[in-house]
């Protein structure tokens, strides 16, 4: 049996032994398998989030969550993978948080991820900073390679932000790499948009979430690279 | 018994001359020392004797005025089924004092609540929908964009414990009667037919509370609170509009926006 086809099978076996057992797939909030084309062919796998919100102060409230996924792309023995641990603390119009990750793929935007990397572990900060429908903010990455090669790449990231029909960010990229940027999230989250321009070419991000339907649309796009996914989740 | 009726005399002239003078004090609303010219002997007692009797009938008139003043308030408040207000509270906190301005709309009614944060900047844009009826408390978070449900205890414990409306609306104007504590008039300022009261509540756990009113609305428009002489803050109420006949919808109006519970 091809290796890739083994994954394969083990991945939905997993799926569906969470779809199968009730009890099991309430450990996680959320699951969904995913299922795209990529760079490197046919991709599937599953991805399994979690997180708990709860109250800080009147005005304010805390989210600490986990979430990740694995895939296997068509013909790859390599399987690709990124989890995250993360907390975010809202206080007021105040917010801020923080991501610890590692995984062999780039940090995904809007859960696309194009590029597999050298495995590696990161941090992701931010501090966010609205003044009614208009704010401020200052996001930060930094990722190390556990590999031989232990390359450091990092990011600092400031932006504008405001709310009109959705929330509006326009970013500089500075760090690794530089550029500019600029992300729409609709309301109610059911669309979000992001585009960013740096040296190495534009990137284009879109993420769809189906109302009615368990299904969530992505579509991910570099000068080089394209990936179109859809994820179920149960 | 020439000077028995001499002080005697002299007796019913003082008692003659404070009531007519202790009537126009009142009329004054301030009142006024009395001078009268009488032998030294008599002047003594005259003078306690007045200050006594203008002591007691200011008491009884001011009380009465006081108690007036504090039932209209009550009347005022006690039958109202909403409230629009702008509410600016102003914390003095050791040497820094701290401003939160917000808009309230609340019904009885219907058992809603809607808080609109104006300022300062770290809270400006939140909305706040306490719904009494399903025990919730809907705060729009305009940091992340979205609604934030808990539970209405849960929020009570938190800040609306303080006012107490967590739990029942109908208390709302409870705060406003100020009929079981004492009261008294400390000034009164009539500017174009209105008149500017200035009370002095002595409210429980050893606060003193100053509340101004105008008779033409008789809703308190300031209260400021002192512990033990010391200001701890004020609170500002003005556009204040009763019994417009809120609807659900005004009052619990907010983006349309993702929604998650705690």
């Amino acid at each position: 049996m091809e290796p890739w086809l083994r994954s394969l099978i083990v991945l939905s076996l997993l799926g569906c032994l969470f779809l199968a057992a009730g009890q099991p797939a309430a450990a996680f909030e959320a699951e969904d398998l995913p299922f795209g084309f990529g760079p490197q062919g046919w991709q599937t796998g599953l991805g399994l989030s979690q997180e708990q919100i709860k109250a800080r102060g009147l005005l304010g409230y805390e989210k600490t969550g986990i979430g990740g996924y694995l895939t296997q792309t068509e013909g790859q023995e390599e399987t690709f993978s990124w989890f995250s641990g993360h907390k975010q603390v809202i206080l007021g119009n105040i917010g801020y948080s923080l991501e610890l990750f590692g995984g062999n793929t780039e940090r995904p935007i809007l859960s696309t991820f194009l590029n597999s990397t050298e495995p590696h572990v990161g941090a992701y900060g931010e501090v966010s900073r609205m003044y009614g429908d208009i704010g401020h903010g200052l996001a930060g990455q930094a990722q190390f390679s556990v590999s031989e090669t232990g390359e450091f790449e990092y990011s600092i990231i400031p932006y504008v932000q405001f709310r009109r029909q959705g929330v509006w960010r326009f970013s500089l990229s500075l760090g690794s790499s530089i550029g500019f940027g600029m992300s729409y999230q609709e309301p109610q989250e059911k669309v979000k948009l992001d585009i960013t321009f740096v040296r190495e070419g534009l990137s284009m991000h879109v993420l769809l979430s189906l109302a009615e339907h368990p299904l969530t649309l992505g579509a991910g796009l570099t000068q080089e690279q394209a990936q179109l996914f859809i994820r179920y989740s149960f | 018994m020439k000077c028995s009726l001499k002080a005697t005399a002299a007796f019913i002239m003082v008692s003659v001359a404070a009531l007519s003078l202790s009537a126009l004090a009142l009329a004054e609303d301030s009142p006024k020392s009395i001078q009268l010219s009488l032998p030294p002997a008599v002047e003594e007692t005259s003078d306690t004797f007045d200050q006594k009797y203008q002591q007691v009938m200011n008491e009884i008139s001011i009380s009465e005025e006081a108690a007036e003043v504090v039932d209209q308030i009550k009347a005022a408040v006690e039958d109202v089924q909403d409230v629009t207000v702008d509410i600016a509270i102003t914390e003095i906190r050791e040497r820094r004092s701290e401003e939160v301005v917000l808009h309230v709309k609340a019904s009885v009614q219907h058992k809603l609540a809607r808080i609109e944060f104006q300022a300062p900047s770290a809270v400006r844009g939140m909305i706040m929908v306490a719904d009494q009826a399903n025990m919730e408390v809907q705060t729009f978070q305009p940091v992340t964009n979205i609604i934030v449900v808990r539970g209405l205890e849960d929020a009570s414990k938190e800040a609306l414990a303080a006012l107490s409306i967590g739990q029942d609306f109908t208390q709302l104007t409870s705060y406003l009667d100020f009929s079981q504590y004492h009261v008294e008039i400390l000034e009164k300022v009539k500017t174009e037919g209105v008149t500017d009261y200035l009370l002095k509540v002595d409210a429980p756990e050893d606060e003193v509370w100053y509340v101004r009113v105008k008779d033409d609305s008789w809703f308190p428009h300031e209260i400021s609170v002192y512990e033990e002489d010391v200001l701890q803050g004020t609170m500002r109420l003005s556009n204040v509009v009763l019994n417009s006949g809120l609807s659900v919808e005004e009052i619990t109006d907010l983006p349309k926006v993702k929604i998650e519970r705690i």
